[in-house]
């Protein structure tokens, strides 16, 4: 294999990583906090509204880890840096 | 003859990807770039090319019959304007929206994402103007004078609610976000619009806005005595302060970004796998997906602000402003 092939085959590699190992931790934490906020709203039916609206905004701050990884993975993709480089050099 | 028979292959591929309305991969074939030896028609595919930035494309070839020799291995870099095949037109899929351009007068170009961020502006200033110009306080409403108010009521309440202080000062600016983001968003229904939110440009903008509106705010309310804040609770910790806001700005437009532009992938994507009922959904999910990111912008803007402006106050003068906030306001 020439170095694009390389640098092809490992991009397209760590991108699939990326996605799966990054996402196991935000799916579990996201759903332990569903779950919490799901028991407290059985417990507190007046509160709904606060718990909703905090649940949203933690969850967006939690769901980001895996909104990182996603991006991260669509840049080693469509705009990966390396193989731009190798490009040019081996076209230019 | 060669090229004949190569530009054959190039259009039956190339044809194929459009029926299916998706077009990731545009295989070029240039018999500038045949080599010498290879008249064989049985030329494979190595590699797609991958688009990106700046509208180059590229295949890896293989001429031949044996992938692993390596002399019979040749690699093809074209670009997109210097392609005979480059006038018969084909979309790439694009990561972003910048890279779309629209209009290109000398050194100025025009790319998807302002044009759609003009057409979304033009949209919310023109509408609320025509709405707003004859507005009525009788019971018989218009509906549409309806539904600013719930916007605006619910927007005030939800402040109030955040900050308990007075939304005024904070609507304005808190509002413009939600509603930005909300109708550019939400206007991804539309066939051929991009919206301009999925662009890191864009999301980057909103989230500088805020880092700037943030100390704004605080200022303005506290005075200069806000900056005390990051020399808090010793001086060591101002470097922590500092980076801390910056990576909450960063946090904020990648989640903008990553959310509405993978909604766009994944759509394009499963498009190209069942491209019949499923594509219907998945629309349905970014609508979802698109309004609950607006909402998440504008509370977490509006988090910040109130984290920045929260004053201390003694028990009883807390309850006395807040009463105030609400008469005041309602």
């Amino acid at each position: 294999m020439d170095n694009i092939s390389i640098i092809g085959a490992i991009s397209i590699i760590v991108a699939g990583l990326t996605m799966a190992i990054g996402s196991i931790a935000p799916a579990l934490g996201e759903g332990r906090a569903l779950a919490q906020a799901l028991s407290s709203i059985a417990q507190q039916p007046d509160e709904t509204n606060n718990i909703t609206r905090t649940l949203f905004v933690g969850m967006a701050m939690v769901e980001s880890t895996a909104i990182y990884c996603f991006v991260v993975s669509m840049i080693l993709i469509f705009a990966n840096p390396f193989w731009e480089y190798v490009v040019s050099k081996a076209g230019g | 003859m060669i090229f004949g028979s190569y530009l054959d292959i190039y259009i039956s591929i190339c044809s194929r990807y459009r029926t299916r309305d998706i077009l990731f991969w545009r295989p070029l074939v240039d018999s500038a770039a045949t080599p010498r030896g290879a008249t064989s028609c049985s030329f494979k595919l190595l590699q797609f090319f991958l688009p990106s930035n700046g509208g180059s494309c590229r295949l890896l070839f293989c001429y031949g019959r044996s992938l692993a020799a390596a002399d019979c291995l040749h690699v093809g870099f074209f670009r997109d304007a210097e392609h005979p095949c480059a006038s018969l037109g084909s979309e790439k899929m694009h990561i972003t929206p910048d890279t779309l351009i629209i209009f290109q007068w000398g050194p100025v170009s025009l790319n998807a994402t302002i044009l759609f961020t003009w057409c979304v502006m033009v949209l919310m200033v023109v509408g609320s103007w025509l709405i707003t110009r004859k507005l009525s306080t009788e019971t018989h409403l218009s509906r549409w004078q309806n539904l600013i108010e719930v916007l605006v009521t619910g927007m005030r309440d939800e402040i109030r609610d955040i900050s308990s202080q007075d939304p005024g000062r904070y609507l304005s600016f808190v509002g413009t976000l939600f509603l930005f983001i909300a109708v550019s968003n939400l206007l991804g229904i539309v066939p051929g619009y991009v919206p301009p939110t999925s662009s890191f440009s864009t999301a980057a903008a909103l989230a500088l806005c805020v880092f700037v509106a943030v100390p704004l705010y605080a200022v303005s309310q506290k005075g200069l005595s806000y900056l005390k804040e990051y020399i808090e609770p010793s001086i060591f910790m101002l470097p922590f302060n500092i980076i801390g806001e910056i990576s909450r700005t960063f946090a904020l437009a990648v989640r903008l970004f990553g959310n509405i532009m993978s909604g766009t992938i994944i759509a394009a994507i499963l498009l190209g796998i069942a491209p019949l009922i499923f594509p219907v959904l998945m629309q349905v999910l970014g609508l979802l997906i698109g309004l609950i990111q607006a909402y998440i912008f504008a509370i977490l803007a509006m988090v910040y602000i109130a984290a920045a402006t929260h004053v201390q106050r003694k028990e009883g003068e807390t309850g006395r402003q807040s009463e105030k906030g609400d008469l005041s306001d309602g």
